[in-house]
C-alpha cells in the first residue's frame, strides 16, 4: 500500500521528525552538496560532486582524542570522541548512490568491523528519490552495473516525483517509521498515482544511453598486469585525486595524529590511490611508482580484487569520475579497451607459438 | 574568425611533416575528447597526425606533458633522445612555455612550438547539457580566462598556424575588483564559503604548468609536516594561499586549475588578484619574454617591502 506526499508537506514532515538529523542536496554555488536540510530537495538536483557516503564515512573523522601528561613526553587519557545518538535521515539519495552504501555496509563489515562507519549506518534511514528532471543524465551507466535509476537496493523508501508530489513507497521497517511519524503529512495514493509512477520510471530507464559491457573484464586484467596498455591509458593522467575521492564506492582512508601543543586527535582522512605517496613505504621504496601503476590500480580495485574478495564489482555506474575528469579519461572505455588488448595479445601469443613451430 | 578547420587541417601538415622527417620525438596536440573537452594527443608517428584537432573545445593547457617530460628521469637503460618534443599552443599556452625556458625548465632547442592565434575558446562547463559537437565560442560559451585576454597571437612560436589577430582588450583587473571591493570581513566569509567545499583532490596542482616542485610541501612528512592530511577549512585555506603565493608573478592564467577543480572554487580569483599585485608592486609580467629574469630568482633593492615588518 503506497502512500504520497505533496511536496508542499516536506517541510512539516521535516519538522515532525524531531529524532533525526536531516541530511539532503543543496546546491551550493552551482555545486550540489549533502548538508543538514530542514525542506525538501531543490527542484532539478543532480547527482552531488561529492557522494554522500560521506554522511557515514565523512572525508575527515577524529577516531580518538588524547592530551600531554604532566611530563611533556607522552600523551595521555585517549578517549574516543562522543557519538551522537540522534537518528540520521538522507532525504534524497540517488539510487546509485544508495545502492553504493550497500557496497560499503560490505567493505565495512567484511574482515573487521568498522564502528565509526556502521555506527552511523544503523542509525540511517535513507530515502531514495528516482531520477527525474535532469538526472539521468548523459554520464549515467547504472543499468550496466546491474542497478536502476529507480533501483531500491539499500534504501528504506523510494520516492518518485510526481509534479506537485512525491509516489512513496515505504520498503523497510525504516522505512514504515518515517510513514508513522510523518502522519497526516502523507496521504494515500491512488490507483492513478501509482500507474503514473511506473510511468516516471520507465521513462527514466529509456533516458540512459550510455552502456558497459563488463562482461570479461575481469578475465582480462588476469592477463595484462605487465602490459604496455597501461602506458598508453594513464599516459594523460594528472594524479589528482578526483576519480576516487568522488566515487561512491572508494572506501580508502588514512590516518594521522594531529597534535597542537598539549593535545591531540587521531583523525582518519580519505585517501587516494592516484596520489605517489598513497603506497610509498617507510623504506623510500615505493611499489607503485609511476601513474601507470596507479590507474592500473584503480582498474583492477574495482573490476577484480573487489570482486575475487566480495563477489561485487566497485563501479554503480553513476558517472563521476568520467564527468570530472580533467583529462577525459573514461572508465568505461579503460575497461572495455582492456578486452581489445588482451584479445589482441592472445592472438600474437597464438602466432608466436605458430611461428616458433 | 578564420575556420577552425583550415587551423586543423594546417596543424595536422605540420604534425605529419616533423614527424616524417623525424625531427621531433613526437608531437603533443589535441585530440577529440569524450563531452566537451579536447583530449592530450601524443602523436608518435605521421600516419596518426590526423588524429589531432584544433576547435573551441581545445581549452586545456597541454604544456604540463612538455613540462613533465623535461623533468623525467630516464627509465633503467633508456637513452636520452636529443631530438625535440613538439607542442601545440595557443597563446595562453605559449606564455608557459616562456615562463617554463625563462625558469630553465625548458630548453628551448628541446621544444618545437605550433602555435595557434586564438581569439577565444569555449568552457566546459558552459557547455554541459549541450549538444556536443563542434562549439562555436559566443558570449554564453566564452571561457572566462578569454574575456580578459590580451594575447591573441602566440610566442615563441616554430610554426604560427592563423592569420595575426589584433590585440584588443586591455587589462584592466575588472575581475578581481569584486573581491578589492569587499571588506576583509566580507573577503574572510567569502573564500571561507569557497575553501570549504575543498576536497584536496590537488587537482588544481596537478595540473598547473608550474607547480613542479620535486616534492610539494604539501607531500611532505619528513621532517616534519607542514600541512594536516585532514580535510578541514584551516588546512584548505594553508593550502591554496600557499599555492597562490608560489603562482604569484609567475601564473600566466591558463585557467587550468579554476577548470579542473570538480568543487567549482573560483581559484582564478586568488591567481589574478597576485598578477595584479606582483605587476603594481614588481613590474613583473609572467610570460612576457623569456629574456626577463624569473620572478623568483631575482630582486631589486627598489622593491616594495610593506609587508615585512
Amino acid at each position: 500500500m503506497a502512500n504520497t506526499i505533496r511536496k508542499d508537506r516536506i517541510a512539516q514532515l521535516v519538522s515532525r521528525l524531531t529524532d533525526y538529523d536531516v541530511y539532503g542536496p543543496v546546491e551550493e554555488d552551482g555545486v550540489f552538496l549533502y548538508r543538514r536540510v530542514t525542506g525538501p530537495p531543490p527542484p532539478g538536483f543532480t547527482n552531488s560532486r561529492v557522494p554522500p557516503k560521506s554522511i557515514f564515512f565523512p572525508q575527515t573523522e577524529t577516531m580518538m582524542e588524547f592530551e600531554k601528561d604532566g611530563t611533556g613526553h607522552r600523551f595521555v587519557g585517549a578517549r574516543e570522541p562522543e557519538r551522537a545518538a540522534r537518528k540520521i535521515l538522507l532525504l534524497g539519495g540517488r539510487p546509485c548512490d544508495v545502492r553504493a552504501a550497500t557496497f560499503l555496509d560490505r567493505l565495512f563489515t567484511w574482515d573487521y568491523i568498522d564502528p565509526y562507519y556502521v555506527d552511523k549506518r544503523e542509525r540511517a534511514t535513507v530515502i531514495s528519490f528516482t531520477c527525474t528532471g535532469p538526472m539521468p543524465n548523459e554520464q549515467c551507466f547504472c543499468p550496466s552495473m546491474d542497478g536502476s535509476p529507480s533501483g531500491t537496493e539499500g534504501a528504506d523508501m523510494l520516492w518518485t516525483d510526481l509534479g506537485d508530489s512525491y509516489y512513496v513507497e515505504a520498503l523497510t521497517p525504516k522505512g514504515e517509521a518515517i510513514l508513522s511519524a510523518g502522519g497526516d503529512a502523507f496521504g494515500k495514493a491512488g490507483k492513478k498515482d501509482a500507474g503514473a509512477a511506473k510511468e516516471v520510471k520507465a521513462a527514466a530507464d529509456e533516458r540512459i544511453t550510455r552502456r558497459f559491457d563488463r562482461e570479461g573484464v575481469a578475465a582480462a586484467l588476469e592477463c595484462l598486469f605487465d602490459d604496455p596498455y597501461w602506458d598508453t591509458v594513464s599516459e594523460p593522467c594528472l594524479g589528482c585525486g578526483i576519480c576516487t575521492l568522488l566515487c561512491p564506492t572508494c572506501h580508502c582512508f588514512d590516518i594521522n595524529d594531529v597534535v597542537r601543543k598539549g593535545e591531540g586527535r587521531r583523525e582518519r582522512t580519505w585517501d587516494t590511490c592516484q596520489a605517489a605517496y598513497y603506497s610509498l613505504h617507510a623504506s623510500g621504496h615505493n611499489p607503485r611508482p609511476g601513474k601507470k601503476h596507479r590507474q592500473r590500480n584503480r582498474l583492477y580495485h574495482k573490476f577484480l580484487y573487489i570482486d575475487r574478495n566480495l563477489g561485487i564489482v566497485g563501479c554503480v555506474g553513476c558517472g563521476r569520475c568520467i564527468a570530472n575528469c580533467p583529462v577525459n579519461i573514461d572508465i568505461i572505455e579503460v575497461a572495455e579497451g582492456t578486452k581489445t588488448c588482451a584479445e589482441a595479445r592472445r592472438e600474437g601469443a597464438g602466432a608466436d607459438a605458430k611461428g616458433a613451430a | 574568425m578564420p575556420d577552425a578547420s583550415a587551423k586543423e587541417a594546417q596543424v595536422r601538415d605540420i604534425a605529419r611533416r616533423w614527424l616524417a622527417s623525424g625531427e621531433v620525438r613526437y608531437v603533443i596536440g589535441y585530440a577529440a575528447g569524450r563531452g566537451n573537452v579536447a583530449r592530450a594527443a601524443f602523436v608518435r608517428r605521421a600516419g596518426d597526425a590526423d588524429r589531432l584537432i584544433w576547435n573551441p573545445t581545445c581549452v586545456n593547457n597541454l604544456t604540463l606533458f612538455l613540462r613533465e617530460e623535461m623533468l623525467r628521469k630516464l627509465a633503467k637503460g633508456e637513452k636520452p633522445d636529443p631530438r625535440p618534443i613538439g607542442i601545440v599552443v595557443k597563446p595562453c599556452d605559449s606564455k608557459t612555455v616562456v615562463e617554463l625556458v625563462k625558469e630553465h625548465i625548458v630548453d628551448p632547442a628541446r621544444v618545437r612550438v605550433i602555435g595557434l592565434t586564438c581569439e577565444g575558446v569555449c568552457d566546459p562547463k558552459k557547455l554541459v547539457g549541450t549538444e556536443v559537437g563542434p562549439h562555436a565560442v559566443t558570449a554564453d560559451t566564452i571561457a572566462d580566462k578569454c574575456t580578459v585576454c590580451r594575447l591573441h597571437n602566440p610566442l615563441m612560436a616554430d610554426e604560427v598556424v592563423g592569420d595575426e589577430v589584433p590585440e584588443t582588450v586591455e587589462d584592466d583587473y575588472s575581475d578581481v575588483a569584486e573581491i578589492e571591493a569587499m571588506s576583509p570581513e566580507e573577503r574572510w566569509a567569502y573564500w571561507e564559503r569557497q575553501l570549504s567545499r575543498c576536497v584536496r583532490c590537488y587537482g588544481c596542482r596537478e595540473v598547473c604548468p608550474l607547480c613542479y616542485c620535486a616534492e610539494c610541501v604539501f607531500d611532505r612528512e619528513k621532517p616534519y609536516r607542514w600541512n594536516e592530511r585532514t580535510v578541514q577549512l584551516p588546512e584548505n585555506l594553508w593550502y591554496h594561499a600557499v599555492r597562490a603565493m608560489h603562482l604569484a608573478g609567475r601564473c600566466i592564467d591558463c585557467g587550468e586549475c579554476e577548470r579542473v577543480c570538480p568543487m567549482d572554487i573560483p581559484i582564478r580569483k586568488l591567481n589574478r588578484y597576485l598578477e595584479k599585485k606582483a605587476k603594481e608592486r614588481y613590474g613583473v609580467e609572467a610570460g612576457r619574454s623569456a629574456e626577463d629574469a624569473p620572478t623568483f630568482g631575482s630582486c631589486d633593492v627598489d622593491d616594495p617591502e610593506e609587508f615585512i615588518w
